[in-house]
């Protein structure tokens, strides 16, 4: 039973969990692991992006752990708490997706006890901080300060859940960081926690399993730029300037590394600058899909095929430079792999959007739904993942789309299943009375067959299956290729 | 029948040779067409009449393979009674209604298509003539009164010379039969059978019509009490008779081929005749809650009849009507009497009250109308209030009753004839006779018995 | 079988006129009522297995569709009715009219009846009426 532990570091780190998260939803497989174990690492308690991916993380995982381990289908692969891999959690591990740092709500000044220290270690603090690096509160995060992150990180080591995560860590399983070279959290955290994991003389445990462990990582590069402000102490001037500085320190510094993967783009559209807090939720972007694509693409090779001539170096091409990607945009490879998935998730969430509440229909009979969708949890909760506001299937797609560069594959302003995916209609024949192509008369007709056909006592189990078949069938028998 | 004088009749014979040689059979037709069209209408061929009998069932099947009748023998007294009617034609040139009739008659059997016609004079027997001798004879007027020779002596001749299958025998005659003395008078009857029985014919038959005509010459009363003759009579017409003679079925063949329209009191001994084609009727006149009992009733094929009334609910409040469709046209013209049927229509039943409540012919509503009620022609119509608890049958039947002309054509004392009127002296006690010969059981057999079935719905 | 025919149709009395009886007991109503039997059985074949299976059609498997054809039904059991007996020649009277109203309430339990038995088999009525 092999697992993924995911340590997603900094902000970039959640919205790329989050893009994973979605891609699982949808029915990607992830192989070779049956179990995915994301921890985001952010000092940033309130950060926007991690809390609303850690939301839709439970989500996740609630729906998941109403379905059940299945071999295909939306949401096949389980998505687990740390806390939750093993009974025995020593009380000191809370059950969450996210690192606990115990609540640092004091400035780096006080965290370093800088008053306590010598004048000499004083001075040395001087030369490497600035003033406004020491007086800066670690609630917000590093904000963009990999020296200031790099001191914070290594206490991590320490914590009693790298310790529970080392204890349950076992042969064959693998280890995935996700961070941006460009930020304070990420930059800091990722050679940081690669360099104690792989440490040879660690105090912790199954350190051998941990030292062999197969480990990928993404790092983003700037793919995006702030708004200038005057007095704001994140520049994404200094962006370059400071990969340019990691990637120099990575160049020798990472050590135990089996693939790693380098994704960068042109910044366009400055987003808002925001250095932290809950105001930090910045739409979901390409970048972040194709990062989430790079823990599918780790996983899809063998153990031996990742440790022969490792490390791996992996970086993205797209297959056209556009600032409006669709399905057609993107290599052939990354299109297969989640084309269909994704445009069944759209089919499903469009669906259940727009027709399961008001349907009439022996499979909605039959599934009870009427009472289902307004009184049961788990309904409520798929109805949470697919349209949430802040974390949901939708939103995660307008994001997408409204982005830059932006991917566009559906056009989510229409209402006709035919026209849904971007530059490829569903043909529907002239001369079939009949044939209306993906209408919703069609998804009524192959759901009320699917729901004689598909034997599921569990009326939410029977839902998924329904809409997975439903939608695969359409996919196959309607659009045929994107 | 009486002897007369003969030489009176020179001048008509030479008149009737005078005309013979004048008229063709297509000259006699046109005349007798346009001369008493109502009395005989030129369509009266023998041939064209049968296949009216194919609509019967029965007997009518093997008349019809049968064919025309094999001979027909025309038999005419010509004894000196019979001088009143065949007067040797006068100044006048009117003739007597016998004349014209017999004459027209003879002309008719001779154009019919029977393979053999024979015509016969009686006098003290049977002298054979030619169509056109005998024609003559009734034209012109009797040239060689007979002598007479007693009816029962010609019928015995011909039942025992003449008599023959698919063969006919009319015997034109006043039927005047007289005793010879007054106790001989009550045996008239038995002298009839007798002559009529010697020859043992099993199938005889005996149709009798009987008509009247003027008569202008010496009567010659059967009771010779009062008077041996009655000169230059008769203020009344006297009657005269075709009796038709042979086997049941050629009697009634040839009854219904040539006799048919002839205006006539008729009466018929031994004739057997088809049971008439008949039929309950469930939508002409019906009342109350009855339909057909038969299980094939719904079938409803072209000319079905059905005979069983199934009654599904009837009381004396709400009686149930039904009425019975009769073809009689295979029947002779009394039979199909309304007159004759109202009283002679019997039904006979169990455990019921039905009974006949009408009688009636076909009209034009009738023949005209869609419904089963158009293929026939009388119609009976019978009420039930109760009926038995199971199926019961139930016959309409069709006495053989004597008809009432027969006695009222029947004097005691012809003596005075201009005061009797146009009556035959014991016409009665000779088809007593007939009759006693013709009918085998005690009971006269009825005319047809129609069996129907009463039976309370299932 | 005309038995029960005829013990079904006389529920509403006895034929009228009486002497057409024999007619509508042996033709009539075995004929109405086998063609009602077979209509409805039609009807229910084509809403349940035909538009809401075969033909795919998922939009027409509401109670009033349902409804729609159970009339229609009705009417043609009405029909049929009036046609049966004018075919077979009966004597005009009202208790025609009784008899295929009769027959109409006869068609509307006929379809309801295999409805219920039938609605199984179908993809997108197997719901309706209920």
């Amino acid at each position: 039973m092999a697992k993924l532990f995911i340590f997603g570091i900094g902000g970039t780190g959640s919205r790329v969990i989050r893009s994973l998260t979605m891609l699982l939803a949808s029915g990607v497989k992830l192989a070779n692991c049956d179990r995915v174990v994301p921890i985001i690492i952010d000092p940033d308690a309130h950060n926007g992006d991690m809390n609303r991916t850690v939301d839709m993380l439970k989500s996740y995982q609630q729906i998941y752990q109403h379905l059940g381990p299945r071999e295909d289908g939306f949401f096949q692969t389980d998505m687990s708490t740390l806390s939750s891999i093993s009974a025995d959690t020593n009380g000191g591990v809370k059950d969450t997706f996210v690192f606990d740092f115990g609540g640092i709500n004091q400035s780096f000044r006080q965290y370093l006890s800088y008053d306590q220290l010598s004048v000499d270690s004083k001075g040395l603090v001087e030369l490497l901080f600035t003033q406004d690096n020491l007086e800066s509160p670690l609630t917000i995060g590093f904000r963009g300060s990999p020296n200031v992150g790099s001191i914070v990180l290594n206490k991590v080591v320490e914590s009693p859940e790298i310790r529970f995560f080392a204890d349950n860590f076992q042969a064959g399983d693998r280890v995935f960081f996700i961070s941006s070279i460009f930020g304070g959290t990420g930059a800091a955290g990722f050679p940081l926690l690669l360099k104690n994991l792989k440490d040879p003389n660690t105090r912790l445990s199954n350190a051998g399993y941990l030292r062999n462990a197969l480990t990928g990582a993404v790092t983003v590069m700037p793919y995006f730029a702030l708004q200038s402000e005057d007095n704001s102490v994140i520049d994404s001037n200094s962006f370059l300037t400071k990969t340019k500085a990691a990637l120099s320190y990575y160049e020798h510094n990472l050590q135990g590394l089996d693939a790693l993967y380098y994704l960068a783009d042109t910044p366009d559209t400055p987003y808002e600058n925001q250095p932290g807090g809950t105001a930090q939720r910045n739409k979901a972007h390409l970048i972040e899909l194709l990062a989430a694509l790079s823990v599918v693409d780790f996983m899809q090779y063998s153990d031996a095929e990742l440790r022969n001539g490792a490390p791996h170096f992996h970086e993205y091409g797209l297959g056209t430079d556009t600032q409006d990607l669709n399905f057609s945009h993107l290599p052939d490879e990354s299109r297969e792999l989640i084309a269909k998935h994704l445009t069944q998730l759209l089919y499903f969430s469009r669906y259940h959007k727009q027709h399961l509440p008001t349907d009439k229909a022996p499979y909605h009979d039959n599934l009870n739904l009427t009472h289902a969708l307004r009184n049961e949890p788990i309904f409520k909760e798929l109805n949470n993942f697919l349209h949430s506001p802040e974390y949901g299937v939708d939103e995660w797609l307008k994001e997408l789309s409204q982005n830059r560069r932006s991917f566009r594959p559906f056009d989510l302003t229409t209402d006709d299943f035919n026209a849904m995916i971007a530059g490829k209609p569903v043909e529907k024949k002239w001369n079939d009375f009949f044939n209306k192509g993906l209408s919703q008369n069609y998804f009524l007709n192959q759901l009320n067959d699917a729901a004689k056909s598909i034997h599921e006592p569990d009326s939410f189990r029977k839902l998924v299956a329904l809409f997975d078949q439903v939608t695969d069938k359409a996919f196959e028998e309607k659009v045929k290729v994107v | 029948m009486h002897l007369t004088s003969s030489f009176r009749l020179l001048p008509a014979v030479a008149l009737g040779l005078l005309l013979t040689g004048c008229y063709s059979r297509d000259d006699i037709k046109g005349q007798a067409g346009t001369e008493t069209p109502a009395e005989v209408p030129p369509t009266e061929v023998p041939g064209a009449v049968a296949p009216k009998e194919t609509a019967a069932p029965a007997v009518a099947a093997d008349a019809g393979a049968a064919g025309p009748l094999q001979a027909i023998n025309v038999f005419l007294e010509v004894s000196g009674s019979m001088e009143g009617f065949m007067p040797k034609t006068g100044g006048s040139g009117s003739n007597t209604r016998f004349q014209q009739h017999v004459a027209q008659f003879l002309s008719e059997v001779n154009r019919s298509s029977a393979a053999r016609k024979t015509f016969f004079r009686i006098k003290e027997k049977p002298y054979r003539d030619s169509y056109q001798q005998l024609s003559q004879t009734v034209r012109g007027g009797i040239q060689q009164p007979a002598s007479s020779t007693d009816i029962p002596t010609v019928l015995d001749t011909l039942v025992s010379g003449y008599y023959a299958p698919n063969t006919v025998n009319v015997l034109i005659s006043d039927f005047i039969y007289s005793p010879k003395n007054a106790g001989a008078i009550p045996y008239i009857s038995t002298d009839i059978t007798d002559a009529l029985n010697r020859a043992q014919r099993p199938d005889l038959a005996v149709s009798v019509y009987g008509y009247a005509s003027d008569f202008r010459g010496a009567y010659y009363p059967a009771l010779k009490t009062a008077v041996r003759k009655i000169n230059s009579c008769c203020d009344t017409d006297i009657p005269y008779y075709f009796w038709v003679i042979g086997p049941a079925d050629a009697v009634r063949r040839f009854d219904a081929a040539l006799l048919e329209k002839q205006p006539a009191q008729q009466v018929h001994f031994g004739v057997k005749y088809p049971v008439p084609a008949s039929s309950l009727l469930s939508r002409f006149q019906n009342v109350g809650s009855w339909y057909y009992g038969e299980k094939d009733a719904s079938k409803r094929a072209a000319g079905a009849s059905y005979h069983t009334v199934a009654v599904s609910s009837v009381s004396a409040k709400g009686p149930v009507e039904f009425v019975v469709g009769l073809d009689l046209k295979t029947l002779p013209g009394l039979y199909r009497d309304v007159k004759y049927l109202k009283p002679n229509l019997q039904l006979q039943a169990q455990d019921t009250d039905a009974k006949i409540i009408d009688v009636f012919a076909a009209n034009d509503q009738t023949k005209n109308s869609s419904g089963a009620e158009n293929q026939y022609t009388h119609f009976v119509k019978v009420r039930v209030t109760k009926l038995g608890k199971a199926a019961r049958p139930l016959q309409l039947v069709l006495k053989n009753q004597r008809p009432a002309w027969i006695s009222q054509w029947t004097t005691k004392n012809d003596s005075n004839i201009n005061q009797a009127g146009a009556k035959t002296f014991a016409l009665s006690s000779l088809l007593d006779g007939v009759e006693a010969v013709t009918a085998t059981d005690q009971e006269k057999a009825p005319v047809f018995t129609i069996p129907l079935t009463l039976q309370p719905a299932d | 079988m005309k038995g029960f025919f005829r013990f079904l149709y006389e529920l509403i009395g006895t034929p009228q006129p009486p002497s057409e009886t024999p007619v509508y007991r042996e033709v009539i109503f075995p004929n109405v009522g086998l063609l009602t039997i077979g209509l409805s059985l039609a009807m229910v074949l084509i809403f349940y297995y035909l538009i809401n299976k075969a033909m795919g059609v998922a939009t027409f498997n509401k109670v009033r569709h349902w409804v729609i054809f159970l009339i229609i039904n009705a009417l043609l059991a009405f029909i049929i009715g009036i046609w049966q007996t004018s075919s077979q020649e009966v004597a005009s009277h009202s208790y025609v009219y009784w008899m295929s109203t009769w027959n109409a309430i006869l068609g509307l339990f006929w379809f309801f009846l295999f409805s219920v038995l039938l609605k199984r088999g179908s993809t997108n009525a197997s719901t309706t009426p209920f």
